[in-house]
């Protein structure tokens, strides 16, 4: 394959530099977080374009930011953080996806692999009854359109109002769960009766929820604070606002689109559209946009429900006693108005996070009690044969980027290679080996979904850790594994 | 990478999909992209009757902008819906306004649903028009 001759200034062992001379039209540098065997890859297809794309949006401060696992995206890249003025800058729909806060929750137990061992596969048969998956799945939640619009302000405490959790979980969860600026108002009629029957619902493609136990701890203080320990069952919950947050985008995009011209502004590539961020547009998109972000808290949080529900069946014992906690919840794709350090001044911000995970440090206000001397607990899911981390946040991703890293290992072989090169039949006799159960409704998302087609997730973390942007906590290997 | 004159061709994209759909006009692309759409979504060797019937009005600004219209309209009567689409006929097409009927059938198990697409995007979205049309188009899934 012919690779992409780009002018990369390596700035240290983790950081690159693509400079703003680059492209016409680039406000800023480009800064890439990688290092030589992942940067290799890169070159291969149009991610490092689209980080030069995107660093022509009006108002955007410091760099267009790539994180640890950038892989080619449409308009953004996977992996993308930009930050851009509320003044004088834009927000663009592109640079958060069609997943509105697609994103990941940890759950730990006080149970040990030795415990669930035995009753592994009877545990995962019962999650994947338990939990809604698959393609286009509905839910066991019938939501009236009033309903709807109370999920939409509230968030994830709608759901422990209704009976789905504990009030203790909100404290967990970025933004303890819902987004105030909400306006479902704002949320058309299609978008909110595409997510009405999906709340609790997995859904399919990179979507999972996944047993674990834990195998490695790198830093004792912050793992004491989390409450985790070697030998330790944990769960990873992975999903978002399903057809809601897809509507929501669709919605936006198309009328910004539209509207670029009435605000003058030129975009290498129509899905990076966007208007100014306290334009009519702006304000309206971002209240939608939290208003489906809100749905995606909550659906996790009923998902984190019917997970209990399943332990205790199966376990004989009540959620409590086994001490199913929230660790935390974070979200993947997300614009936030943030206030930040630019060359020394404050700032506020419309943070965009496309595939990347807020980090804030130790001390920051919007942190729980229990983690306020350590950071903001980030799990990172890798795929499903290999391992998961937990990373915690640092003043260092708050100086370089905007508080931000990596989301998870991010795909290196297109869906349709993955299904050329794997057999079903082998991937779950190389997953059975290794001792991990697998549960899903399609053998083509398990086939595309396969270790080999993602990045090593080792790797990837290397580069948040080295670079110092969130140090490594601790490592989970899978075990168990549902998915649509 | 060779199109046939009439039909579709699914393109590798390290995180999506992308659909290359032609026809010798418009009219028969549009429909193709469709018909590749929904080649994605479900196993084409499942037949799919025509039992359901809606209607399509799509307006936007351009040929491309109401290429994606078309496709995300039909992604959302297809999760909304719950109907898979077999049936596509263009009964107006306008460089800004696409009126459409289209038909399925209501999902069920015998349809092997593979991939849930969450929306076209317009990132290098082509529209080409010579002796034949030919579109092309990426998809989030």
């Amino acid at each position: 394959m012919q690779k992409n001759v780009l002018p990369l200034e390596q700035i240290d062992s983790y950081r690159w530099k693509l400079p703003m001379e680059y492209k016409p039209g680039m406000r800023v540098d480009g800064i890439i977080y990688t290092e030589g065997k992942l940067l290799e890859a890169l070159l291969n297809d149009q991610a490092l374009e689209q980080v030069a794309n995107v660093a022509t949006l009006p108002g955007i401060v410091k760099a267009s930011l790539a994180m640890p696992d950038i892989h080619w995206g449409y308009g953004f890249p996977i992996g993308g953080v930009a930050a851009t003025r509320v003044e004088d800058g834009v927000v663009s729909p592109g640079g958060v996806g069609f997943d509105i806060n697609c994103g990941v929750r940890l759950l730990r137990t006080s149970l040990t692999f030795e415990e669930v061992k035995p009753k592994l596969r009877e545990l995962i048969d019962q999650l994947f009854l338990s939990v809604p998956t698959g393609v286009g799945s509905s839910g066991k939640i019938k939501l009236s359109k009033e309903e709807m619009r109370k999920v939409m302000t509230e968030g994830a405490s709608w759901a422990v109002k209704h009976g789905y959790g504990w009030k203790e979980d909100l404290d967990h969860l970025e933004e303890s769960g819902f987004l105030s600026s909400a306006n479902p108002d704002m949320v058309s009629n299609e978008a909110a009766r595409r997510g009405q029957d999906q709340l609790g619902t997995l859904g399919s493609g990179n979507h999972f929820l996944e047993v674990q136990v834990v195998d490695e701890i790198y830093h004792e203080k912050a793992a004491q604070a989390m409450g985790l320990y070697p030998g330790q069952i944990t769960i990873l919950i992975h999903t978002g606002s399903r057809g809601l947050g897809h509507q929501v985008a669709t919605d936006y995009i198309a009328t910004m689109g539209k509207a670029l011209q009435k605000y003058g502004l030129n975009i290498p590539d129509r899905q990076l559209a966007c208007t100014p961020v306290e334009s009519p547009e702006g304000q309206n998109y971002l209240g939608g946009m939290a208003s489906a972000a809100n749905f995606a808290f909550a659906n996790r949080q009923c998902i984190t429900h019917w997970t209990r529900e399943t332990f205790e069946h199966i376990f004989g014992l009540g959620a409590k006693k086994i001490g199913i906690e929230v660790i935390y919840d974070v979200c993947h794709n997300i614009a936030k108005i943030e206030e930040h350090q630019v060359n020394g001044k404050k700032m506020k911000l419309c943070v965009h996070r496309k595939g990347a995970v807020r980090a804030f440090p130790a001390g920051h206000p919007e942190l729980p009690t229990d983690y306020k001397n350590i950071g903001q607990p980030i799990p990172v899911p890798g795929d499903m044969g290999r391992f998961s981390y937990v990373l915690v946040g640092s003043e260092k991703a708050m100086e370089e980027t905007f508080g931000t890293t990596c989301h998870g290992a991010g795909r290196q072989k297109s869906r349709t290679q993955a299904k050329r090169e794997i057999k079903y039949q082998d991937l779950i006799e190389e997953l059975a080996s290794k001792g991990i159960v697998l549960k899903a409704r399609s053998r083509e998302t398990v086939t595309e979904e396969a270790p080999l087609a993602y990045k090593n997730i080792v790797d990837v973390v290397e580069v948040a850790h080295g670079s110092g942007i969130s140090p490594k906590v601790a490592r989970m290997k899978p075990i168990g594994i549902i998915k649509g | 990478m060779k199109v046939p004159v009439s039909g579709f061709t699914i393109l590798d994209h390290t995180a999506d999909i992308g659909l290359l759909a032609s026809g010798p006009n418009l009219e028969e692309a549009f429909v193709n992209a469709a018909k590749g759409m929904f080649s994605i979504i479900a196993h084409v060797d499942t037949p799919v009757s025509p039992l359901q019937p809606f209607s399509i009005e799509v307006e936007a600004d351009s040929l491309a902008d109401l290429l994606i219209s078309w496709l995300n309209r039909l992604l959302y009567l297809y999760d909304t819906e719950k109907v898979l689409f077999s049936h596509f006929e263009i009964l107006e097409l306008k460089p800004t306004k696409l009126l459409a009927k289209v038909a399925g059938e209501p999902i069920q198990d015998k349809h092997k649903i593979n991939t849930y697409i969450k929306a076209a995007t317009y990132h290098d979205v082509q529209v080409i028009q010579n002796e034949h049309c030919t579109l092309r188009v990426i998809f989030d899934v």
